[in-house]
């Protein structure tokens, strides 16, 4: 099997991912569709849907019209990507060398010598389809002497294809319709509309006649029949994260001598990674432990790193965070690789006053001693109800300092009242409400203690002040989800808070929620 | 304690207000309100149902908009007529540049416009720009809404209020009529911000405060002003401006020096007469005119009646045929200024449903153009009346359950997938989603989310969703119409539309001229053109002889095509049993055909008694002068108006507000509250419970489609002008038609064979010998043939050859015209002239615009290629892909061996088969109906080249085949033959793909569920 090449192609790879992730869906019509919307094409259908009537191309609104029953989803690109590394590992079973195509589910492989493996060409062939086939998913395979006639074999055949001899390959390769080669719509339009169906049909016509009708694409199938192209494959090589393992002997509970150990690993681990460009995104640590438990941290520098003794800063501060239940016997040290920037590559890094790298390598060293969750910061939101009018988000970078627009010109002038906020808000009763205001205030809490407020038609609130108001400011809503109606008030306090209460007309209950500052 | 709502948007501030008007105004009256103002943002689109029922109740209304100006908002009251006047200008002015939706003024325009106007600003900005411009009908607007923000704002705006010296006035800015409308207004702000519930945030309000509330609510708000809230009586004393007020008055059309209008219009109805009765005109006629003359004059509707004139007379010169339809049809005045064709006294019409006194109604004149040059006659109105008096009426777009499913389900952040499903089981008309649909989509009717779905559906239905433009209803004013209304520019280029709608025109007594396109009246126009130019005939609708004993024949053979009003499936079924003998018996047949007839069970009566097969009875003495003309049976709208009026003692307001019912289209519940009040009053005069039963059907059947007898009158004129160019003119007529397309009932391809089955020859498509549009060419024996024009090629854009062309560079180069174009044109087989076999065409035209952009001496010598040429039955598949017909054979002809020898028939071996015996067949599917009125049977039409093959398929057999059913172009079905009356239809029990497509064939996919 000297200079040949194989192609492998998992038809339709899609619509195989999709039948396998919803096993119930091969026993009806299903289809895949390009996106999650009602007007979205459908892109491959089973065999239930195609007897059903309905075609490729179709909208799936309108194919659920006309088939209620039919059930359509999208297969995400990444559960593509994952099933393409999947198929490569498992052809890799039958050679190193495994080219993942352009076309998901297409794969180009090097399969010089490899008959001698397998007993001949076809028995390897039929063990590359079953290295697919033992994925769950089904392929057909050609093998032959140039990449690309084989591969476009390959495309329209169903099961196993090997050719004898180059001509013997070109003449395989003349029946197969150009409509499974993926052209260009527009030009394969053109060609059908010649009668031009085939490659053989193709190859047919004067080669000069070909480019400024149809283009580049169909003069370079053209051109396939004169093989003056050799395109070797070029394998995928797969890229795991670097890692070391390290056994304790004898097992050892010294964090110090532990992480003496790490250390010499990383250095190991880090040099492995510059050679690549590369630097430490992440430090999986996992400890072993005599009495078969395992302590697992991930532990990340505040940007990729090569720095190997931060590193073993970060993960003493972690192993800092607890005592472990037994003696380590074995730790597994893995980097995980990022690009490098060329920012952190320069030599002489300009130095300001305020370096918010050093505030960054301080939250890092937070993070690793108390967790990645003691590190947040509030996030305005658009909302009304006050709780959910921020949120707590990861901090991970320091924020800008930026001038606060300009005040509208109708916009209040008055700071607005900050309040802390108690989360959750806590439950007061009438009696500890009635002790929180004095007396001189009765009259703008009156309303608290009265279910009609809005009835109460007595004028005699004559102050103009709209905080000293009787109204509340009211908040309801979110009726989609559970109905919220609660009145809000401002109390003083007898030792002079301002407090923030509000009556929750639902439950009917009194509840503090804030003290202004 | 007394307090005015005076800022209130309703569901006319689109997807904004959740209340309709007249829920709003029903609500101030129950709440016991003095008065409401309707302020609808920079609109008035909903005054006029709010001023309706108002009236109604006998609520005072304040008139006025919320006007969004570069200073903040304004709401703007109308004082008097002039504040209106104003008003509706600066809102004129805000829209007219702004784009569709948005309206922006500047405070410098409202002070200009402050005449007659009362200004409350809620914008502490705005208030001093306006001061001095308003003066003391200047107030500071105060609105609270129990919201936190407000407070401070209320302060910064009382203190412009007081620099001003601007009184403060209470208000909130309300939404809805009651606070459980909240969930909808919330929906309803999401549609318009284009976000869900979960992700508005601040984009809705934070509480349900913006209901209408009672005096004691205000005064309890603004505990701490009272006095804000008592200045609300004070500002709706001062708003003294109703609709009422609005003194309409029609153009006065220019007329000759020293006549008035009525004089001119008596001079020119009279000249009108004298030519429409060239033997003279009779007593009756004089009579009549006289009589329409004298009601016209005390009307004071003359301007009106010349104006119509003034239109049909620019059609006349200009050669663009016209003619008036609907209830003008009943006037002698109409007839003789040429407004209408049908002879009303002839036809013996009732002038009365036209126009009356005790009506007091404005005339409604519709006018059918043709519509190739409708827009010609629409410019020339803008263009005499000047855009200021002329606007188009606006025609509301409202939500139905379908698409309120979709808006709601999308706020409520249900998976696209799922609405869809339920979107796609609720009826395009439904007013409401129900649980069955919901089932049926797979989905669980009791989960919150569909739960909410449902109830906040059935709250959007009927609510507007935005403003479209009326198809042709015109707004004329002798002052400018923007003094009316407010006027913005529609979507279309060079049109602008009014703010309210036909009903609101109507409503408020206000002429229209409706100028409607008709695809028909572009044909005769196109087909008389021919005549005249290759038959040397000179024909108009006026002069085509009149009861042609041929034209009757071939419509009672069912034999139409392309025939005005009578070519569809169920009016080709009808013809061979009504066989119409004369005009009138054409007129029954447009109108027999319609929901109406159909859903009150009147056609078989009719037919029967036509037959002499059944008595012509009355059901009561008293009924016997409404229906003598129809054998006993009612047919025509008016019928059924003057049945209530003879048999159920309505009064002639109800049965005119029962006309109105039936013409409000799908406007739900209108026609059924006449159930209650018509039904019983027939039985207690004695009329059968089930005539009784059988007219109120048909009143329903009216508020689907139903047609008055004059409307009727001006169709089958048309259908028997058209009926008339096919018996004779049968080519002319073909080139017309497939020049006027797309209308009408049939696709070209359908015509075309047609036509070829009656012997017209026609001719394919040749850069060397078309035109843009069809022609006709006469060959050397005489004859005249249809020769196809390019505009049948598929993706061409307007072009006309100029032949000769020696060869496809040739043409290429001169006609410069795209790649694309020239491929579409090989395709269509138009360079057969020049390259006999259209692929070898296809080649070079492929070389050809490779070498467009170099000098024609750049041309290589290629070596010759060997392309397969097309057998003949591919030669017809091309001509159906590349141009949608073929003159060269039909696609059912390549099968016939095939069939023949299966010993299946064609369309006539399939007329010649038994009644009740069984039948196997195979055509393409030119049309598929379910009609509404049908019971789930679905009809099909299938054609070959001898002929149409009728289908019925009932619910059950096409649920069982339903997607070959819904989507092949070409079906196979076995069935039995049914024949009633020479009709012959094969009720189908299975419906197949033929088994010897080609896979390729197989999916190819019919596009012609009508």
């Amino acid at each position: 099997m000297s200079g040949r090449v194989a192609c492998v192609c998992a038809h339709e790879l899609g619509m195989q991912v999709l039948l396998r992730d919803h096993p119930s869906w091969r026993d009806a019509p299903a289809a895949l569709v390009a996106e999650d919307r009602p007007d979205a094409h459908l892109t491959a259908l089973n065999a239930h849907a195609v007897s059903a009537g309905l075609s490729v191309g179709m909208r799936c609104g309108a194919a659920r019209n006309l088939v209620s029953t039919l059930r359509a989803a999208t297969v995400s690109e990444a559960r593509v990507r994952e099933v393409v590394a999947t198929l490569s590992d498992a052809l890799r079973r039958v050679s190193p060398k495994v080219e993942p195509d352009a076309v998901a589910g297409v794969f180009v492989i090097d399969a010089a010598g490899m008959g001698r493996l397998h007993r001949g060409a076809r028995a390897w062939a039929l063990s590359a389809r079953r290295a697919v086939a033992s994925q769950g998913f089904a392929a057909s395979v050609a093998l032959g002497f140039d990449r690309r006639v084989t591969r476009a074999i390959a495309l329209h055949a169903r099961g196993v294809v090997v050719t004898r001899s180059a001509l013997d390959e070109l003449a395989v390769a003349g029946d197969v319709p150009l409509r499974a080669l993926g052209l260009p719509v527009r030009s394969r339009a053109a060609l059908d509309a010649l009668g031009i169906e085939t490659l053989g049909a193709l190859w047919a016509l004067p080669p000069e006649t070909v480019r400024h009708r149809f283009g580049p694409e169909v003069a370079e199938l053209r051109a396939w029949a004169s093989r003056d192209v050799e395109l070797p494959v070029q394998p995928d090589t797969p890229r795991e994260p670097a890692r070391a393992v390290i056994e304790v002997e004898p097992p050892d509970d010294d964090q110090a001598r532990i992480l003496f150990a790490v250390r010499g690993a990383l250095h190991l681990l880090v040099s492995r990674l510059a050679s690549t460009g590369e630097a430490v995104s992440a430090l999986r640590l996992t400890l072993s432990l005599e009495d078969r438990g395992r302590a697992e941290h991930r532990i990340e520098p505040a940007a990729p790193t090569r720095d190997v003794a931060l590193l073993v800063d970060l993960a003493r501060l972690r192993l800092a965070e607890g005592a472990l239940s037994s003696r380590v016997r074995e730790a597994e040290v893995i980097v995980e690789p990022a690009p490098l920037r060329g920012e952190q590559l320069a030599l002489f890094a300009h130095e300001r006053l305020r370096d918010p790298r050093a505030v960054a390598r301080a939250v890092a060293r937070v993070r690793a001693a108390f967790g990645d969750a003691a590190v947040t910061r509030a996030r305005l939101r658009d909302a009304h109800l006050p709780e959910a009018g921020f949120a707590w988000e990861p901090h991970d970078f320091v924020p800008a300092t930026t001038t606060p627009p300009p005040p509208a010109l109708d916009a209040p002038s008055e700071v607005p009242l900050v309040r802390r906020l108690i989360s959750p808000p806590r439950e007061v009763s009438p009696s500890e409400l009635h002790a929180l205001s004095p007396i001189a205030h009765e009259a703008a809490l009156r309303p608290w203690l009265r279910a009609d407020a809005e009835n109460d038609t007595s004028h005699d609130a004559a102050a103009r002040d709209p905080w000293a108001s009787a109204s509340p400011s009211r908040v309801s809503g979110a009726w989609w989800a559970r109905t919220v109606e609660r009145d809000y008030y401002y109390a003083e306090a007898v030792n002079g808070a301002l407090l923030w209460v509000f009556f929750d007309r639902v439950r009917e209950r009194w509840f503090l929620h804030g003290v202004v500052d | 304690m007394r307090y005015a709502p005076l800022w209130v948007k309703s569901a006319y501030s689109f997807l904004e207000g959740a209340s309709q008007p007249e829920a709003l105004v029903e609500r101030a009256q129950e709440l016991g309100l003095p008065a409401l103002a309707i302020t609808d943002r920079d609109g008035v689109y909903g005054v006029v149902r709010a001023h309706v029922r108002a009236k109604a109740l006998g609520q005072r209304l304040i008139l006025g908009a919320q006007v969004t100006t570069d200073a903040g908002l304004a709401v703007l009251l109308a004082t008097s007529r002039e504040g209106w006047a104003s008003l509706c200008q600066l809102l004129t002015e805000g829209r007219r540049r702004c784009p569709k939706g948005e309206s922006l003024v500047t405070a410098v325009e409202v002070a200009e416009r402050a005449r007659g106007l009362l200004a409350l600003v809620p914008s502490a900005p705005l208030l001093p720009l306006l001061r001095d411009a308003f003066g003391d009908r200047l107030y500071a607007l105060a609105a609270r809404h129990l919201r936190e923000d407000e407070p401070p704002r209320e302060a910064l705006l009382r203190e412009a209020a007081l620099r001003v010296g601007a009184p403060v006035v209470a208000a909130s800015e309300v939404l809805y009529h009651h606070r459980d409308r909240k969930p909808l207004q919330d929906v309803l702000a999401c549609i318009r911000h284009g976000c869900t519930l979960s992700t508005a945030g601040r984009r809705i309000t934070p509480n349900a405060e913006h209901a209408l509330l009672t005096a004691a609510e205000m005064y309890a708000r603004f505990a701490d002003d009272p006095l804000a809230v008592e200045r609300t009586r004070e500002v709706a004393a001062r708003c003294d401006f109703s609709l009422d007020a609005i003194r309409y008055r029609y153009p006065a059309e220019r007329v000759p020096v020293g006549e008035t209008p009525q004089g001119w219009l008596r001079r020119v109805t009279l000249e009108g007469a004298r030519k429409r009765y060239p033997k003279g005109v009779s007593e009756t006629v004089a009579a009549q005119i006289e009589r329409e003359l004298a009601l016209i004059e005390e009307l004071d509707y003359g301007g009106y009646f010349l104006t119509m004139y003034e239109i049909v007379e620019f059609c006349r010169r200009e050669g663009i045929t016209c003619q008036g339809r609907g209830s003008a049809a009943n006037s002698a005045v109409c007839f003789c200024l040429g407004v209408t064709a049908v002879d009303p006294l002839g036809m013996d019409l009732l002038f009365e449903r036209f126009l009356s006194r005790e009506r007091a109604e404005p005339p409604d004149i519709d006018l059918d153009i043709e519509h190739a040059r409708r827009e010609e006659v629409i410019q020339h109105v803008y263009a005499r009346y000047g855009r200021t008096h002329a606007a188009m009426v606006a025609n509301v777009i409202r939500y139905r359950a379908r698409s309120a499913v979709r808006d709601v389900g999308k706020v409520l952040g249900i998976p696209q997938a799922e609405l869809d499903g339920v979107a796609r089981h609720t009826g395009h008309w439904d007013s409401a989603l129900d649980l069955d649909a919901m089932r049926a989509a797979g989905v669980d009717p009791e989960a919150r989310s569909f739960r909410l779905l449902r109830a906040l559906t059935a709250q959007l239905s009927d609510m507007p969703r935005h403003l479209s433009i009326h198809p042709g209803g015109f707004l004329l004013g002798y002052e400018a119409v923007t003094s009316l209304v407010p006027v913005e520019p529609a979507t279309m280029e060079n049109r602008t539309v009014i703010q309210w709608d036909k009903y609101d025109v109507d409503d408020l007594g206000l002429f229209k001229v409706d100028l409607l396109g008709l695809g028909a009246l572009t044909a005769v126009h196109r087909c008389f053109d021919l005549m005249r130019a290759h038959e040397r005939l000179d024909l108009s609708m006026a002069t085509v002889p009149t009861g042609d004993p041929d034209t009757y024949e071939m419509l009672s053979r069912g034999d139409t095509v392309g025939v005005f009003q009578v070519e569809s499936r169920a009016q080709m079924s009808m013809l061979p049993r009504l066989k119409p003998r004369d005009f009138y018996d054409l007129v029954i047949e447009v109108a027999i055909v319609r929901p109406g007839p159909i859903q009150g069970g009147m056609v078989h009566p009719y037919l029967r008694r036509r037959e002499g097969k059944e008595p012509v009875v009355y059901p009561h003495p008293d009924v016997e002068r409404v229906l003598s003309k129809t054998l006993g049976v009612p047919i025509f709208q008016e019928q059924v108006m003057r049945l209530a009026m003879v048999a159920a003692d309505y009064t002639p307001g109800e049965a005119d507000q029962l006309r109105k019912d039936m013409g409000a289209w799908r406007s739900s519940g209108r026609i059924e509250q006449h159930r209650d009040r018509m039904i019983p009053r027939m039985v207690a005069k004695g009329i059968a419970r089930d005539f009784a039963e059988r007219v109120f059907q048909q009143v329903l059947g009216f508020g689907e489609y139903g047609f008055p007898e004059s409307h009727a009158a001006s169709f089958a004129l048309i259908a028997y002008v058209t009926a008339w160019l096919k018996r004779h003119h049968p080519e002319a007529f073909l080139c017309a038609m497939l020049d006027a397309q797309p209308m009408g009932f049939y696709a070209a391809s359908t015509l075309l064979e047609d036509a070829r089955r009656h012997g017209v020859a026609t001719l394919p498509i040749d850069v060397n010998h078309s035109g843009w549009d069809c022609s006709l060419e006469r060959a050397g024996d005489g004859s005249l043939a249809v020769r196809v024009g390019v505009r049948y090629v598929s993706g061409l854009s307007r072009f006309d050859p100029s032949p000769p062309y020696r060869s496809i560079e040739h043409f290429a180069r001169t006609a410069r015209l795209s790649k694309r174009a020239l491929v579409s044109l090989a395709e269509a087989g138009a360079f057969g002239s020049l390259v006999s076999d259209r692929r070898e065409a296809l080649w070079a035209v492929h070389g050809v615009a490779a070498r467009l952009g170099l000098p024609l001496d750049a041309d290589a010598d290629e070596p010759a290629v060997s392309l397969a040429p097309l057998t003949p039955d591919e030669t017809v598949t091309w001509d159906y892909l590349g141009a949608s017909h073929s003159t060269r054979g039909h696609p059912m002809e390549r099968y016939r061996d095939h069939l023949t020898r299966e010993g299946i028939p064609d369309a006539a071996g399939i007329c010649a088969l038994p009644d009740g015996g069984r039948a196997r067949y195979v055509g393409m599917v030119i049309c598929r109906q379910r009609p509404s009125t049908a019971a789930g049977v679905t009809f099909f039409t299938l054609e070959d080249e001898s002929g149409f093959v009728n289908l019925v398929v009932w619910r059950d057999v096409f649920a069982a085949h339903a997607v070959v059913g819904r989507t092949a172009a070409l079906l196979e079905v076995t069935g039995r033959i049914q024949r009633v009356d020479g009709v012959t239809h094969v009720v189908v029990d299975a419906l197949a793909i033929p088994s010897f497509l080609a896979p390729a064939e197989a999916a190819a996919r019919s596009r012609d569920f009508h």
